[in-house]
């Protein structure tokens, strides 16, 4: 149990100074520059992280009484809200910033609870009620009786969902049973196949006490399989855009006489389900901005992954989020 | 309804097509798909010798994993193919439960715990699980800490399975019906001793997971398909 409790804080310390805007647009210089001042960083937390996880360990002890800290999250759940809602995340967890894009994509209104790892927010009992997992994100739905769902595929299918019922349709997933299908995939694929790898491949990349290089190279040669079948799916999007969009070189491009990065379609927007971005696009991203800390380079390795990213880190709604503006 | 097993994968008949093997991930389908009686072919993958990255299979699936569910009109044209069981299960749901015997409506507030308990399975559980059967079994290198590491993971989860069995009281994970949220678990908790979890330290997921294990649609859909001899 206790070491299932470090395992959070450990890979939440590590993502902590997760940059979280647009750099896509820095040179290479810069972004290695970038790099390497986040190695810095990151070998800073994670002294701060054994710091912390003295003091976790502490505060553990101290927990058979009330922790003092569970008060903030006992005051929120006596006096909540009655509109809009409340995302429970954590200032470097992707998966809470996924939530909050999907919520920002909508236009929904919500405030944000940074949860305390290092203070034991996250077994709080009100917050263990509504998320029997004890981990972030959660959101409560004010206007849907405090309403509350966990898991982050769990929320952006709820919120999808109401928001279908309100509006009829919803761009960003699809009121057609054969289109949420395919949009579906992408979502459980990226849940069970992609956050998941990533999250180990961090952990026994940065987080663990002695190196296991055959378990770095086992996650992390899985998220690149995971980055490869994606890059795939794109690439054939971006062939097909091309051929149907830039028909007058089609022939060209067919008969290989004319690369097709030289096409003026080369970095138009394209998107695993449809012509549009769905949730099957959007949740990958706050994953994709984090991937150089396992050695990857999506420019390099795969640049449709890239140029996906860099289309979705600019749109105002993700900006937005990943800013953490509620 | 009996399975009917096809080989030729240039071709698929009208309807319903399960590419499967026999797996966790694979009896989830075959166990909804019991329970609904419905008609459906399968074509078994053989994953040792790598069918599913095969093209064929590729072309269906560019992950490469098993199960896809293939949804065939009159001519051969595929209709569907949809890949990741718990996606597979939602389509199953909301193309032929129409009367929520086995899942919840989106009107009904357990419809949301049942995802969160379904995105548990998928982003926890299974991959967990998973990768603690790797470094018990397979890993050609014997890591330590990869084994306690995931032991410690399984164990915690089977615990938030465990009390959310004893909180809901009905002998279902959530609410008072079996729904897909016991449907999707059951496979991986079949698993246990493959992971070498105790199943004796938690008494309500042993009592959940013996009285599905009694039902005659899960009897039948862990032999589909079946296990080369």
């Amino acid at each position: 149990m206790q070491n299932s409790q470090q395992t959070i804080s450990h890979l939440s310390a590590g993502l902590r100074s997760v940059s979280l805007n647009d750099n896509n647009n820095s040179s290479d210089g810069s972004q290695n520059q970038q790099g390497q001042q986040q190695q810095a960083q990151l070998q800073q937390q994670q002294q701060q992280s054994q710091q912390q996880q003295q003091g976790q360990q502490q505060q553990q002890q101290q927990d058979i009484i009330i922790p003092e800290t569970s008060s903030r999250i006992s005051r929120f759940f006596q006096n909540q809200p009655t509109e809009g809602f409340t995302l429970f995340s954590h200032r470097s967890a992707p998966n809470g910033f996924k939530v909050a894009i999907i919520l920002s994509e909508l236009n929904y209104n919500y405030n944000t609870l940074f949860l305390d790892f290092n203070k034991g927010e996250q077994r709080a009992p009100e917050f263990v009620t509504i998320n029997p997992n004890a981990r972030v994100p959660a959101l409560i739905d004010h206007s849907n009786n405090n309403l509350s769902i966990w898991e982050s595929g769990a929320i952006i299918l709820y919120l999808c969902s109401k928001y279908l019922a309100e509006n009829g349709e919803c761009e960003i997933w699809s009121s057609d049973i054969n289109e949420q299908a395919k949009i579906n995939s992408f979502l459980f694929y990226q849940v069970s196949g992609h956050a998941t790898m990533m999250g180990q491949a961090l952990h026994f990349r940065y987080f663990h006490s002695q190196s296991v290089p055959s378990a770095v190279e086992r996650y992390t040669d899985e998220v690149r399989r995971v980055y490869g079948v994606i890059e795939m799916a794109l690439a054939e999007r971006r062939e097909a855009v091309i051929m149907e969009l830039d028909s007058e070189n089609a022939a060209a491009y067919s008969a290989g006489t004319t690369p097709l990065s030289q096409s003026r379609y080369f970095d138009y927007p394209v998107w695993l389900v449809g012509d549009r971005a769905t949730i099957a696009d959007l949740s990958f991203v706050p994953w994709n901005n984090v991937v150089d800390r396992i050695g990857i380079n999506l420019k390099v390795e795969y640049p449709e992954v890239y140029k996906w990213t860099k289309h979705m880190m600019r749109r105002p709604a993700v900006v937005r989020a990943l800013r953490g503006e509620d | 309804m009996p399975a009917t097993y096809i080989s030729d994968t240039t071709k698929f008949p009208e309807g319903l097509t399960l590419l499967t093997s026999p797996t966790p991930n694979g009896y989830k389908v075959t166990l909804l798909l019991e329970l609904l009686k419905l008609p459906y072919h399968v074509k078994s993958i053989n994953l040792s010798s790598n069918e599913q990255k095969e093209d064929w299979f590729l072309k269906l699936n560019p992950n490469g994993k098993i199960p896809v569910l293939l949804n065939v009109g009159k001519d051969g044209e595929i209709i569907d193919a949809v890949s990741e069981s718990a996606a597979i299960l939602i389509y199953l749901a909301d193309k032929f439960d129409k009367d929520f015997k086995y899942h919840y409506a989106a009107s009904d507030p357990h419809y949301y715990e049942e995802l969160g308990w379904i995105f548990f399975q998928m982003a926890s559980l299974g991959p967990n699980q998973g990768q603690l059967h790797h470094f018990l079994n397979y890993a050609p290198e014997k890591v330590p800490y990869g084994i306690k590491r995931f032991t410690d993971e399984v164990n915690r989860l089977y615990g938030v399975l465990d009390e959310q069995l004893k909180r809901s009281g009905t002998g279902y994970i959530v609410g008072n019906k079996f729904s897909l949220a016991d449907l999707l678990t059951w496979p991986w908790v079949f698993r246990h001793e493959f992971a070498h979890i105790d199943l004796d330290k938690f008494p309500n997921v042993k009592k959940w997971f013996e009285k599905i294990s009694e039902l005659e649609a899960t009897k039948i859909a862990i032999t589909i398909p079946p296990k080369k001899a």
